[in-house]
């Protein structure tokens, strides 16, 4: 049995609003279930991150779910998010649920005083990702962010606008590096026959690849290697090849990180 | 200002103690020999629990490294910009810290350096790289 996605749901992203996490997570699951054309009595399992304000364990309280018979946590969110799909699919094709949700809601960040840019421009140099190419990514996200009615920062960037912008750690500048959002998403996996929606997404294969998160062991080994594994092994369990990939979303909160994403699954990175 | 001082825990508290004493003190796996950092219960080669510590030269070269304009903590604002990076011990370890002792630009791959200490409390010493 396969798994398919049938809903998909967000709240508005801001960079400041009073809102508690979870309602930002109470918002974006009834869109999600709107878009299902499903009720919270249709749900018997879910998947968040960790790192949520809303647990599995407040949902029969909170958004009326009765029986919640698979729920489980991932690591690291957003980042991870492909593992929200792939333990939701694996809930639904194993049988341990029928309709599966996933979400999570962030509330602001840590902007300032974080190590990643810091840890992004280090594996950056090591790995042979230049400026230009930081720019090209930046650039990239920014004009598809321009279409994007959703998004935050829409006005356009320039080379020279770029370079304008203060250096954070080199070569990434402010402007290459995600600021903190207000916001939430989730999505419902369910068996095809479950679907209402006559678009259902079928989930044709997902993988994990597990990298450290101290940069000494980041050069101690080769995490990039065990991506780059992963994601043969993926497009194998897909019947499919790197050059068949029109979209690809790499998530990265910093852009020098994107180039590698895209090295390591072959696929071409925004020029 | 002070920087953040670490935690130490039962299984980093020798490289800590070690840094007090101006020495950098790291785990050998005493089955297959690897050396390893930061310090852990297992090797990462052979999963052996069985270890020593061993003092390293301090000797190393610079791996990758950045120029770090901020906005950083407090307690580093008053030093940007300034370089730190990931070097490679002569023990074949990685370590992070500033790189000190040239102009940040000048800093290349493969760039010798050697560890010095920063006195930063009075039980706490924190490990820096200064150009050889």
């Amino acid at each position: 049995m396969s798994a398919v996605v049938v809903g998909v749901g967000r709240t508005r992203f801001a960079r400041r609003a009073a809102v508690t996490e979870t309602a930002l997570a109470a918002r974006a699951i009834a869109a999600a279930l709107r878009d299902a054309r499903l009720g919270p009595a249709d749900v018997d399992g879910v998947v968040r991150f960790d790192r949520d304000a809303l647990w599995e364990y407040d949902l029969p309280g909170a958004l009326a779910m009765p029986a919640l018979h698979f729920y489980n946590a991932v690591p690291f969110g957003p980042g991870s998010a492909p593992a929200l799909l792939r333990m939701a699919a694996m809930a639904v094709t194993q049988n341990l649920a029928t309709t599966v949700l996933c979400y999570h809601a962030r509330h602001g960040g840590h902007r300032g005083t974080s190590a990643r840019p810091i840890e992004a421009a280090l594996v950056a140099r090591r790995f042979g990702v230049t400026e230009r190419d930081v720019a090209n990514v930046t650039l990239a996200h920014r004009r598809a962010a321009a279409r994007n009615s959703k998004a935050l920062a829409r006005r356009p960037l320039t080379i020279a606008a770029r370079r304008r912008s203060p250096y954070v750690a080199e070569p990434l500048r402010r402007v290459d590096v995600a600021e903190p959002a207000i916001g939430a998403c989730a999505f419902v996996v369910t068996r095809p026959d479950r679907a209402r929606r006559p678009d259902p997404v079928r989930i044709v294969a997902s993988m994990q690849a597990v990298v450290p998160t101290a940069a000494s062991d980041w050069f101690a080994r080769e995490p990039l290697d065990d991506v780059a594994r992963a994601a043969r092994a993926m497009f194998r369990a897909a019947r499919l090849r790197p050059d068949d990939v029109d979209v690809a979303c790499l998530n990265a909160d910093a852009s020098a990180l994107v180039p590698l994403a895209g090295r390591a699954y072959r696929v071409t990175a925004p020029a | 200002m002070q920087p953040p001082l670490p935690a130490p825990n039962p299984d980093t508290q020798e490289f800590w103690d070690g840094c007090r004493r101006h020495e950098l003190r790291i785990q050998r796996c005493a089955d297959c020999g690897t050396a390893r950092f930061t310090p852990r219960p297992a090797c990462p080669r052979c999963a052996s629990l069985r270890f020593a510590w061993i003092t390293c030269s301090g000797r190393a070269r610079v791996h990758t490294w950045t120029v770090i304009h901020g906005p950083t903590l407090p307690a580093f604002a008053d030093r940007t910009p300034y370089a730190a990076g990931v070097v490679r011990l002569d023990e074949g370890v990685f370590m992070v810290g500033q790189i000190r002792g040239c102009d940040p630009h000048a800093i290349h791959e493969g760039m010798r350096v050697a560890v010095e200490f920063d006195d930063v409390a009075p039980d706490v010493s924190l490990p820096h790289w200064r150009v050889a």
